[in-house]
């Protein structure tokens, strides 16, 4: 650039570093002119300021790095200097390594004729102080105790001559991991096995509570003869700073970023899952090849922010090859991944968490990493299968093979027979649990595979000619999975077979017998007969006394479905006493089934939030909570039911947001593990969802979320179910909202049908269902039959003791309304003065708008008999309300009715 | 020279007094010399943790607060920050002579750590020599980068020192920054 057009080109470029971007370049040319020197410069330097943002911009980091530059060279002189020189009563060889902390020598004593040779490291930061000296004399102690084959022995510590701190280690001769495996061209296997050494030492090092902190394929050397041995375990902490003591850290910028964990960054807690972050990194390195982050090109803030927020790539991603992508994709993407969570308590807090992950990978057993679902499982449960088993057939063999075990148990000695019935319980349980999260089955060519094979593994039962009771069991273990899969018909189908090959092997007076029973019951249960179900629940109860003890545990199995029971069949008192014995009666046992035992206390809760004791059946669902999710998990079904019962609760304690926060909360998990097709528990809280959104008067949510829940339990169990009834009704209620009279009528008439059949015309179910079909025939001018259907609604209330006084006001206020069509007045005065009392004893908004609506229209009615002075009464009355009420103030419906009647009542008057 | 002498010396260079910044000049880059020897000898594993950089600390180190006000503490971090650019440069080129005489580092795998492909020492003998010429342009654009750059001065501080707003400081430094991005380009990989 030439001097003497600086000037100009500052002023210019001053002038276009206000300007906005788009005006900048007719600004060039016009200023510029003719002058293409001139023009040049200022574009020139104009680019170059931009092409310079952030330059310089961070002297602090800038310099950071400069003196690094200048101490790697004074060390280096440094070092030099300690050759040959003695620490303790080794002599310095020569340098054989460099960190951040210091450097490593080799260093040798000759015993007469042995010779033996060590590492030494030398701490080139760091100060004798006494306090210094103390604590690392301290920590070396503990290092010193840590003898474990997969780590590198500390010897010796201490202060050189001039006060460097020092450390004599045992020297090892090999080379860091990822180059060994690369070297040696290690397979994913060999791999996997090297770096379970690596766990195994480190947990026996965590398990004495010492944390690395800088773990690094440097600080992991693996010798020729394939021995892991990991060096400095807790070397850094014996480094550290006092003043950095009370809070658990490493100087941060001592560490290699590329394996430091995001609290390494943050400088929070270091824990042992710090360390397992670390070697999850170099998991992912040796299995990708690659790192997980690539930071090479980054200054230091922005790697911090990369290891801070990035998502990391699955390691699959990475893969240079299809079959490699194969290989990775899947558990190991899972696994790994697990370990470089961000948040320190997603990842694997113990080492023994990821060996047993990587114990579980290498046997094709399922892995905790990866999402509990259904078809996960299943292609499990196959592969690990594929060897044992020929292919296609697996269920099928699979099933004999259990078979046989039971056989087996029969005839030969007892030991050998009590593992084999173990195996087969757990063959058994597998399988249950393979079912239990109902996956697709069918449009996918995958699972439909699988129901294939369980339909073929079924029929093989049934037709061949098994010892009666492993037949027995094996048809209600199959029960079991078809009633979980929502395949009714054939789960009922299968139990029958059980409870005829039952009565006729073992007699009626037979625990087989009575299991049989129980099964079957439980399948009416769900198909929403729940007499029925009882019915059979009794039978079974009856078997039991006669052949079992009272501590038998069908017991407690048979108490929680009777108590299921008699909960539907609106027997609340029964119902509780039934859960309350059924965990008496697991209380007894020695090993107690904790599935069960959970769902027992969730059904208690639900008794005391019946009789309004929240309190209590608040403690107890979260009590239920924390127990399933320590014994079943976080994303467990069990988990899930027990948060959307929490969900229900607060709904009805009108918490509403927490209730939709509980609901979301299940829903989540549901939908992960039943997937789109949904199932039962699924819909239950959905329709609570619902029910929460019709509450709170969004009606668009809520109809969407019940017309969707209606379709799936129609796919499940059928049109006639009371939970497509379920449905009906509440979205019958909506369009009630919105004065669509004819859909709701339909659909109420639908929903009534359907409840009468599952419960009967004396269920207090039907109370509010009569009620609401009584009140659109009314609207609609269907008069003929509305009267006994308000009837009949009464007497359900009325016999059902624990009603409510609003439920009956509704009631009032919807017969008032009737009277006042067909011109019954006095009727109908009398009905709205009642509802209008019963409304008066709530403090809600809605009652009290519901209150001066009755009586506004029960003035209505005196105005039409002609009783005026009490129509003026009840006028006044409802204005001062209005006057002084929120709820009633500025109310569009209340208003008009309010001055339409006193209008009314005006031209009567004159 | 104590706490109480430099005070003392900073409020005479405020009045104006002549010859002040002669004396003052080399008191600074004295203990700012100490400072940053010790800093960089003692290689500390978190001397980049804290959080008052050189500049500042020298600062805190030789004045009383008490005594002085805002304007005060600019003028002294504008000569320390001059001392500032001085010591780095004599450490650059003393590094960088080192360099050409000596052998190639050799790394090792426990090298990862501190490994810097980015050589500032150079970088910074480039950057001071480019000063040099800007100053001959605009002194006040070498003056901003100093302040800026070199001793980490914020830009109300820089605005208070030469008496310029702030915007005017941005663009100051937009401008020396691209100049001087553009000079060393030619010469050296900027990265």
């Amino acid at each position: 650039m030439d001097d003497k057009n600086w000037e100009k080109v500052e002023n210019i470029i001053d002038d276009l570093l206000q300007l906005p971007d788009d005006q900048r370049k007719s600004y060039i040319e016009k200023t510029c002119g003719d002058d293409i020197q001139l023009k040049r410069d200022v574009k020139e330097l104009l680019h170059s300021i931009f092409e310079s943002e952030g330059w310089l911009d961070d002297p602090e980091e800038y310099k950071r790095d400069f003196y690094q530059e200048l101490s790697d060279d004074e060390f280096k002189a440094f070092d030099q200097s300690l050759i040959d020189k003695k620490v303790g009563s080794y002599t310095i060889r020569k340098k054989i390594g460099e960190g951040g902390m210091g450097s490593v020598f080799l260093g040798e004593r000759t015993d007469g004729e042995f010779e033996h040779r060590v590492a030494i490291k030398i701490i080139r930061h760091g100060h004798a102080t006494e306090q210094n000296i103390l604590r690392f004399r301290r920590e070396q102690q503990i290092l010193a105790g840590l003898n474990h084959p997969g780590i590198a022995r500390l010897f010796d510590g201490g202060f050189t001559e001039d006060g460097y701190p020092y450390i004599i280690m045992e020297y090892i001769d090999g080379l860091p991991m990822t180059e060994f495996c690369r070297v040696n061209r290690c397979s994913l296997d060999e791999k996997i096995k090297l770096f379970r050494k690596v766990l195994r030492a480190v947990q026996y090092a965590h398990e004495n509570l010492v944390i690395h902190r800088d773990l690094k394929p440097g600080n992991i050397l693996v010798t020729e003869s394939r021995e892991v041995k990991i060096l400095d375990f807790g070397i850094s902490k014996l480094l550290e700073e006092e003043e950095s003591l009370n809070i658990t850290r490493t100087g941060s910028r001592l560490l290699t970023l590329k394996y430091a964990a995001p609290e390494q960054i943050r400088q929070t807690n270091i824990t042992t899952s710090t360390d397992l972050y670390s070697l999850g990194v170099m998991f992912y390195e040796l299995i990708a090849s690659e790192a997980p982050f690539n930071l090479e090109e980054q200054t230091r803030y922005e790697s911090e922010q990369i290891i801070l927020n990035d998502d990391p790539v699955k390691p699959s991603a990475k893969a240079s090859s299809n079959r490699q992508k194969n290989i990775l994709s899947g558990d190991l993407d899972a696994i790994t991944l697990k370990a470089i969570r961000k948040e320190p308590e997603q990842r694997y807090r113990m080492a023994k968490e990821f060996l047993n992950e990587l114990n579980n990978y290498q046997k094709g057993l399922p892995i905790s990493a990866r999402n509990d679902t259904f078809r996960y499982r299943a292609q499990k449960f196959f592969k690990r299968n594929q060897k044992a088993i020929a292919v296609g057939v697996g269920i099928t063999l699979l099933m004999i093979g259990f078979a046989s075990f039971y056989a087996y148990r029969i005839t030969q000695e007892r030991n050998i027979a009590q593992i084999e019935a173990q195996k087969a319980e757990n063959v058994k349980n597998l399988l249950v649990e393979l079912f239990r999260g109902n996956d697709p089955i069918t449009g996918d060519a995958e699972s439909m595979s699988l129901d294939q094979l369980l339909a073929e593994g079924t029929d093989e039962i049934i037709n061949r000619d098994l010892e009666p009771s492993v037949k027995i069991e094996l048809l209600l273990t199959l029960t079991t999975i078809y009633q979980n899969i929502t395949q009714f018909e054939k789960a009922q189908q299968l139990a029958g077979e059980s409870l005829d090959l039952s009565q006729a092997h073992f007699g009626e007076n037979s625990i087989p017998v009575a299991e049989s029973y129980i099964k079957l019951g439980g399948l009416e249960h769900d198909l929403g007969n729940y007499r029925e179900g009882r019915e059979y629940f009794v039978k079974a109860e009856n078997v039991l006394d006669e052949t079992a003890s009272e501590s038998n545990p069908l017991y407690a199995t048979l108490y929680n479905h009777l108590g299921l029971s008699e909960e539907q069949l609106g027997n609340y008192e029964s119902s509780h006493a039934y859960f309350q014995k059924s965990i008496n009666v697991l209380k007894n046992q020695a090993a107690v089934d904790s599935t069960l035992f959970i769902k027992d206390i969730k059904s208690l809760a639900r008794g005391y939030y019946r009789i309004d004791n929240y309190q209590k059946g608040d403690s107890l669902l979260l009590a239920a909570l924390e127990a399933s999710r320590s014994f079943h998990g976080e994303d467990d079904v069990i988990t899930s039911s027990i948060l959307g019962d929490l969900g229900m609760y607060k709904m009805t304690q009108a918490e509403y947001d927490e209730a939709r926060n509980y609901y979301n909360q299940s829903l989540q998990i549901k939908e992960q593990v039943y997937g789109d097709d949904g199932h039962p528990n699924y819909t239950a809280t959905l329709t609570n969802l619902a029910v929460l959104e019709k509450q709170l008067g969004n009606y668009t949510v809520a109809e969407s979320l019940f017309t969707r829940t209606m379709k799936i339990d129609e796919k499940l169990f059928g049109e006639e179910h009371p939970y497509v009834a379920m449905s009906k009704n509440h979205l019958a209620g909506i369009h009630f909202e919105r004065d669509e009279y004819k859909q709701a009528l339909e659909l109420q008439e639908e929903a009534m049908n359907v409840y009468l059949e599952a419960y009967g015309e004396d269920h207090y179910y039907l109370g509010a269902v009569f009620k609401n079909y009584g009140n659109l025939l009314s609207i609609m001018g269907n008069y003929e039959k509305v009267e006994s259907y308000f009837e009949r609604s009464k007497s359900i209330y009325e016999d059902f003791e624990e009603t409510d006084k609003d439920t009956f006001a509704k009631l009032y206020k919807a017969r008032g309304e009737h009277y006042l069509r067909v011109g019954k007045y006095e009727e109908a005065a009398r009905q709205f003065e009642k509802a209008a009392d019963y409304f008066d004893e709530y403090h809600y908004d809605e009652y009290k708008r519901a209150s001066a609506e009755s009586l506004i229209k029960m003035a209505k009615a005196y105005v039409e008999l002609e009783r005026t002075e009490y129509a003026d009464l009840i006028l006044k009355d409802v204005k001062s309300r209005i006057d002084t009420s929120s709820a009633l103030a500025n109310h569009p419906n209340i208003d008009k009715l309010f001055s339409e009647t006193v209008d009314n009542l005006s031209n009567r008057l004159h | 020279m104590g706490k109480e002498g430099t005070t003392e010396l900073l409020l005479r260079l405020k009045k104006g007094e002549e010859g002040i910044y002669d004396i003052l000049y080399p008191v600074i880059y004295e203990e700012l010399h100490q400072l940053a020897y010790a800093h960089m000898r003692r290689q500390e594993p978190d001397h980049t943790l804290s959080k008052t950089e050189l500049v500042h600390e020298t600062y805190l180190k030789m004045i009383d607060q008490t005594r002085i006000d805002f304007t005060d503490k600019s003028h002294f971090m504008a000569i320390a920050s001059r001392c500032m650019r001085q010591i780095l440069i004599d450490y650059a080129r003393k590094k960088h002579a080192e360099k050409r005489g000596g052998k190639k580092k050799d790394k090792t795998y426990i090298d990862e750590l501190f490994q810097n492909p980015k050589h500032k020492a150079e970088e910074l003998i480039n950057i001071d020599s480019a000063l040099d010429k800007l100053e001959k342009l605009n002194e006040r654009l070498a003056k901003v980068v100093e302040m800026r750059f070199f001793g980490e001065m914020t830009i109300h501080e820089v605005a208070e020192t030469l008496d310029i707003s702030e915007s005017t400081v941005k663009r100051d430094w937009m401008k020396a920054r691209g100049w001087l991005y553009k000079e060393l380009k030619g010469r050296f990989k900027v990265d």
